[in-house]
């Protein structure tokens, strides 16, 4: 990884990086620089936004690089871990007979399955409090539902089979709904509002 | 404070953006058209993003509770205080009790009204702008109703004289809004650009704050496939398999799984913000050594006027 892997575009640079833990701690680093306007994950990328009024392309390429080289990122505090309450009632899990048959499990066998799998929040992005999970289990691809639901609730747990997510209000989405975590995880009564944050770990437990 | 008569078609608090909080998912937020709101405020005698309100589409009217100054600015047919027209290139001087009502012209979409110290507004994160769907900022996390009371912040003392001899708006400054808006953008490639670039495009109805669908006489041909969740920002152009540009608005997410194919330059994508369903946009396609020059060039000429404006 160097800076010729690095793609500027105006006012934003982008860096694939498919290692998901290199990724991250780029990320904590370079947002700890306070150089960016903004440091965004990605799925296998990182992206940052610059005012081009204060720094150039090279010293970006030259800020990006040496955080690579650097071993310093290394030493990020360790993760989160969460033990979120969920329900699989079919009043929330609206697509969990349908997942469960791509899984080829009964509804029963795949709540057991998603259980005990141990998730990682890969980012956050999409709107507030939102998280993308990964988990480290192969499992087949599970498409987004053929038209959005104009309203998921918010807490309801989206999966597509190698990834999940955890949608934070309401509003419209559109991957298959399996589930719904009880706990609130983005309420602007604390501080920071964020229940969960990149990197954090994750296990459900049926309430 | 001041007190919401009528909303117009909507109505929310606008000021600080959430600058630096996309890494939670947080998108900017703030004024639509911040260049816009900067020349409100400058006019009412603030900092560029005090918190404002934003009027859309179709203007609205406030009650003064107590003696204010305010500057009005954006897509302006007419200003009046309790009946009487008024020329709102200048402050203006609102006496407790006065009714000052905006009418918006048919082109433009957004209107701001400052206030001499900026509204008291809900902050979170580094920004104070109402942001709907996460239900933070502004007043209550919500868009201004009828009746709401806002509170002014009063802790500033200004030289009133000042205030008028200062914030009259020179010619210069003062904006053209039309139906069919010139937009500069960085295609991701010359074929892109072509197409893109080629004739204009008509905006969709259902746009709003978070982005508008655009829709040409020739789609995108062979749009790209679909990618991973990449980050967005205000001001880029996604493709879904339609072939149909999506324009991003200021409360767009934060990332994004549709093709990226370009973005509107930085020094332009405040124009986005005067943009409504049935308006035309050309785009024309710039390098961004290029769009580099023209920001720079655009912040020499506005902070001749507003010292401290910052365009995202």
């Amino acid at each position: 990884m160097n800076a010729d892997n690095i793609f500027i575009y105006e006012d934003h640079a982008r860096i694939t990086i498919l290692d998901d833990i290199m990724r991250q701690r780029l990320s904590t680093a370079l947002l700890e620089t306070r150089e960016f306007e903004e440091v965004v994950l990605g799925i296998e990328e990182l992206c940052v936004k610059f005012d081009p009024e204060y720094i150039n392309d090279n010293e970006v390429k030259y800020l990006i690089s040496q955080h690579l080289k650097s071993r310093n990122h290394d030493t990020i505090s360790s993760p989160n871990h969460h033990r979120l309450d969920i329900s699989f009632d079919h009043s929330h899990a609206l697509d969990i007979n349908h997942v469960a048959h791509i899984m080829e499990m009964n509804e029963a066998e795949f709540q057991n399955w998603f259980l005990q799998q141990r998730f990682r929040v890969q980012m956050m992005g999409f709107q507030p409090g939102f998280v993308y999970l990964s988990h480290d289990i192969d499992a087949p691809e599970i498409k987004r539902l053929n038209i959005p639901r104009a309203k998921v609730a918010a807490g309801s747990i989206g999966f597509l089979g190698t990834s999940a997510c955890i949608y934070a209000h309401d509003g419209p989405g559109g991957w298959p709904i399996i589930g719904k975590v009880k706990n609130n995880i983005f309420d602007t009564a604390n501080t920071p509002p964020n229940l969960l944050n990149s990197g954090d770990n994750i296990i459900f437990h049926l309430s | 404070m001041i007190e919401i008569v009528d909303i117009g078609l909507l109505a929310s608090i606008q000021g600080k953006a959430y600058r630096g909080s996309r890494h939670l998912g947080m998108p900017l937020s703030g004024a639509a058209d911040p260049l816009t709101m900067g020349i409100a405020n400058t006019l009412a005698g603030n900092a560029y993003d005090c918190a404002s309100i934003e009027f859309s589409i179709l203007g609205g009217a406030i009650k003064a509770h107590h003696d204010m100054h305010v500057g009005i600015t954006g897509p302006i047919k007419q200003v009046s205080i309790n009946g009487n027209d008024y020329d709102h290139h200048k402050s203006i001087s609102l006496t407790a009790g006065d009714i000052l009502m905006i009418e918006a012209l048919p082109a433009g979409a957004n209107i701001y009204m400052a206030v001499h110290g900026g509204l008291e507004a809900d902050q979170h994160w580094n920004g104070n702008s109402t942001f709907t769907p996460a239900k933070i900022g502004g007043h209550r996390g919500r868009a201004l109703q009828k009746g709401d009371v806002l509170k002014v912040n009063t802790g500033i003392k200004t030289d009133i004289n000042k205030l008028y001899l200062m914030h009259t708006l020179p010619e210069k400054y003062r904006m053209q809004y039309g139906h069919h808006h010139i937009i500069r953008i960085c295609p991701y490639t010359d074929a892109l650009g072509q197409q893109l670039c080629d004739a204009p495009w008509n905006v969709g109805r259902q746009g709003n704050r978070i982005g508008y669908a655009l829709d040409g006489d020739q789609n995108i041909i062979s749009p790209p496939h679909m990618s991973k969740s990449v980050a967005v920002f205000t001001g880029h152009i996604q493709c879904p398999p339609s072939g149909a540009p999506f324009l991003l608005g200021p409360d767009a997410q934060t990332t994004g799984g549709y093709p990226l194919i370009g973005h509107v330059i930085r020094a332009d994508r405040h124009i986005i913000g005067q943009i409504k369903s049935s308006d035309k946009i050309s785009f024309i396609a710039n390098k961004p050594h290029e769009a580099r020059r023209v920001y720079q060039q655009k912040l020499k000429m506005w902070r001749d006027y507003i010292p401290d404006l910052h365009l995202d």
